[in-house]
């Protein structure tokens, strides 16, 4: 736009280039008729009329005509300054003005209404694209209808409100009363489509199933300036883009069960391979004993027994942690739980941890004497023995295990080091995740429980849980375990 | 029957049974905890038997099969705890002979690798196979039943033959439909007639057969007791 556009409003510019003309004409025609040329006189007025009446439209042209008549009838034709319609020469001049403005301001009037047509046609084809774009991409119910409430509300003033249809009924979303009742009403009806004389009801249907119902009204206030089939075009645009986002949304819902199915597939895959291991184990040693007894040497045949002693005991382990799994997923209530002294519990942890077999070098550097935590004792040592569990296993028969428990403000800090390979600083956090089982080439007899157990106890204490680099000079993993410590009373 | 056998099994509980077990009935025993060191000790130890597991450290046990069937005279016996019937028919169209759920009975282990030491012994098509149940005469295609003769069709008969070809393993349905009917997208349903045709022939109660034995969702296997 221009600059002058700012200083004349749009609507101001024919007529004020109609005037303009108008009066150039007018002085134009005086020239002429000072010069003596009343042919000129005639012919210019007749031109600047034309002009006008292509400007300004039919209106404005018949008040130019009107205006150049008497002009010239009274200043410029015989008689001068007086009006006179009595001989032909008077008359041809008002009609013949007056005849040209009708033409021109009839065939400018035409094009102009083309014109405008054009561009309102224009327009909606605009606001139907960017609508169509916009329904497109909705991928949501809502996005839908803010796009179709957007392009409306450009357009023409339809209130859009859609009713979601539960177990047999509609959804109660915050809306109008009449509205939700031609709903429903449409829903008891049976029917594709339903109006009263204020709004428009639409089933939106797919697979046969009843999705919801769109319900369209004259918005207060608003210029309904859609025709009834456009509107009821969009409204059928509205309700196919409704349907897809109702069929997305199903096939979302749809894909999330079987995630979760495949989760659980997996899940009992992997556990009945852990429990077939050690079942393997022992089921191969009873067998050999019972079939081969008189050809194994007497240290083969301890050494099958002893195999089917600690076979069971890893089941039993790994059946304690599946327990406990449930336990964990079935929520664990801190409020039930008693105060119990964290360093006793860790004492038992590493008696059991020390059990384990292999001749670790388990150490203890204790800081503190006593440490009252607000935890399940049986849990808790847990926490400390799946751990202490975890660095034996990933730490050479030899290797060395340094516990240490230190009080850090009003926490107490249980850090488990070992000189094991260590863990990467990527699989830190993934070594709590339930399943996870680092590079251990499956050599450790592992399962991939122990430390998401771990995890899931201490954060059910208030405490938690992460894994670093042991200090120096074991340089392997560490686990460090904080826990808030309880009142100082219980101490 | 003696030989020697590869156990490749990370589980360091199982080689420590299955170690003294086998060595203590005849067996040469060598073990390998990863794919990659088991596939080096088959090449340098020249085993008979490979006893394979699926879930090796660094890489899926079946992926290692080709390998180990590429080298001369062996027979790879899958033990796994993975029971998918699916994971089975790949290892056993990958190559493996055979295949043992975990747990198992030594017996049974034992059986399966006789089986296959058998199998690489008669590495020539074997002529007859006698059982006091079954005999069969793959040059004169004769079959007997407790010594009476039992008429088959020659489709029957070569399902049989590729039975007693592998007596003591499993069969999968492909390699059944391939010897049956020559393409191995044939409707299984078909393997299903033919073999309920052979049961009804060879079986002493085709309800409960004891010879033609289902592995299901894998194939078939030809039992017999004193093999």
């Amino acid at each position: 736009m221009s600059r002058r556009s700012d200083i004349v409003p749009p609507e101001w510019r024919p007529a004020i280039l109609a005037a303009v003309i108008f009066a150039a004409s007018s002085l134009g025609a005086f020239w002429a008729h000072q010069e003596g040329r009343v042919i000129s006189t005639a012919t210019i007025y007749l031109f600047g009329v034309t002009l006008v009446g292509a400007i300004a439209g039919l209106r404005g042209g018949l008040v130019a005509a009107l205006a150049a008549s008497l002009i010239y009838n009274f200043f410029l034709s015989d008689p001068i300054f007086q009006f006179s319609l009595t001989t032909a020469d008077e008359l041809a001049p008002l009609v013949a003005f007056n005849l040209a403005a009708i033409a021109s301001g009839y065939v400018a009037g035409r094009l102009r209404d083309e014109a405008r047509k054009a561009s309102l046609s224009n327009r909606k084809l605009d606001a139907l694209l960017n609508f169509s774009e916009r329904l497109q991409s909705a991928i949501e119910v809502d996005g839908v209808l803010t796009a179709g409430a957007r392009f409306l509300g450009d357009g023409g003033g339809i209130g859009l409100e859609y009713y979601r249809a539960l177990d047999g009924g509609l959804a109660p979303t915050g809306a109008r009363e009449d509205h939700r009742a031609l709903a429903e009403a449409l829903l008891a009806s049976g029917e594709s489509a339903l109006r009263n004389d204020k709004a428009r009801a639409f089933a939106i249907v797919s697979a046969d199933k009843w999705r919801g119902v769109l319900v369209a009204r004259d918005a207060p206030g608003g210029n309904a300036r859609q025709e009834g089939s456009e509107r009821d075009g969009f409204i059928t645009l509205l309700g196919l883009a409704l349907e897809r986002c109702v069929l997305l949304e199903e096939l979302a819902q749809a894909d999330a069960v079987r995630r979760s199915e495949e989760l659980k597939t997996a899940l009992i895959s992997s556990v009945s391979h852990d429990l077939r291991t050690p079942l393997g184990a022992i089921s191969a040693s009873a067998s050999s004993l019972a079939r081969y007894h008189d050809e194994l040497s007497r240290e083969t045949r301890i050494g099958l027994l002893r195999t089917i002693q600690e076979q069971c005991s890893r089941l039993n382990g790994y059946t304690t942690n599946l327990l406990n799994l449930g336990r964990i997923q079935a929520g664990v209530a801190r409020a039930d739980m008693p105060h119990c002294d964290a360093l006793e519990v860790l004492g038992s942890a590493i008696a059991r941890a020390r059990a384990l077999g292999g001749s670790h070098r388990l150490e203890k550097r204790f800081d503190t004497a006593a440490a009252q935590v607000h935890a399940d004792p049986v849990m808790l040592e847990q926490v400390f023995y799946n751990v202490l569990e975890n660095a034996v296993r990933y730490t050479d028969r030899e290797g060395r295990i340094l516990v240490s428990a230190e009080l850090d403000g009003d926490a107490l800090v249980v850090e488990v080091n070992d000189d094991g390979p260590g863990i990467a600083p990527a699989e830190r956090e993934k070594v709590f995740q339930r399943f996870y089982r680092g590079n251990d080439g499956g050599t450790t007899g592992g399962t991939g429980l122990g430390l998401s157990i771990a995890r899931g106890f201490t954060e059910a204490f208030g405490g938690s849980i992460q894994a670093g680099r042991a200090i120096a000079p074991l340089g392997g993993a560490a686990i460090a375990i904080r826990l808030p410590v309880a009142g100082q009373s219980c101490a | 029957m003696t030989g020697r056998v590869l156990i490749i099994d990370d589980e360091p509980a199982l080689v420590g049974i299955l170690h003294p077990v086998l060595e203590a009935t005849g067996w040469t025993v060598f073990s390998a905890s990863t794919a990659i060191e088991g596939l080096r000790r088959a090449r340098t130890e020249a085993p008979d038997i490979i006893l394979l597991d699926l879930g090796l450290p660094d890489l899926d046990g079946k992926e290692l099969i080709p390998s180990l069937r590429a080298l001369e005279d062996v027979a790879v016996i899958v033990v796994s705890a993975r029971h998918q019937e699916a994971e089975k028919v790949v290892a056993l169209d990958a190559g493996a002979d055979d295949y043992v759920d975990k747990p198992f009975e030594i017996g049974e282990l034992a059986a399966r690798i006789r089986a296959a030491q058998r199998r690489l012994r008669s590495k020539a098509r074997a002529n007859t196979l006698e059982s006091s149940d079954l005999s069969i005469d793959f040059d004169r295609r004769l079959v007997k039943v407790q010594g009476e003769s039992v008429k088959l069709s020659p489709k029957e008969f070569e399902l049989l033959r590729t039975l007693g070809e592998h007596v003591g393993q499993v069969v999968t349905h492909k390699r059944l439909l391939l010897a049956g009917w020559g393409d191995p997208n044939i409707d299984p349903q078909y393997l299903r007639s033919y073999i309920g045709l052979l049961r009804q022939k060879l079986e002493a109660d085709p309800a409960e057969p004891r010879l033609l034995v289902t592995e299901s969702g894998v194939g078939y296997r030809l039992v017999l007791d004193d093999q």
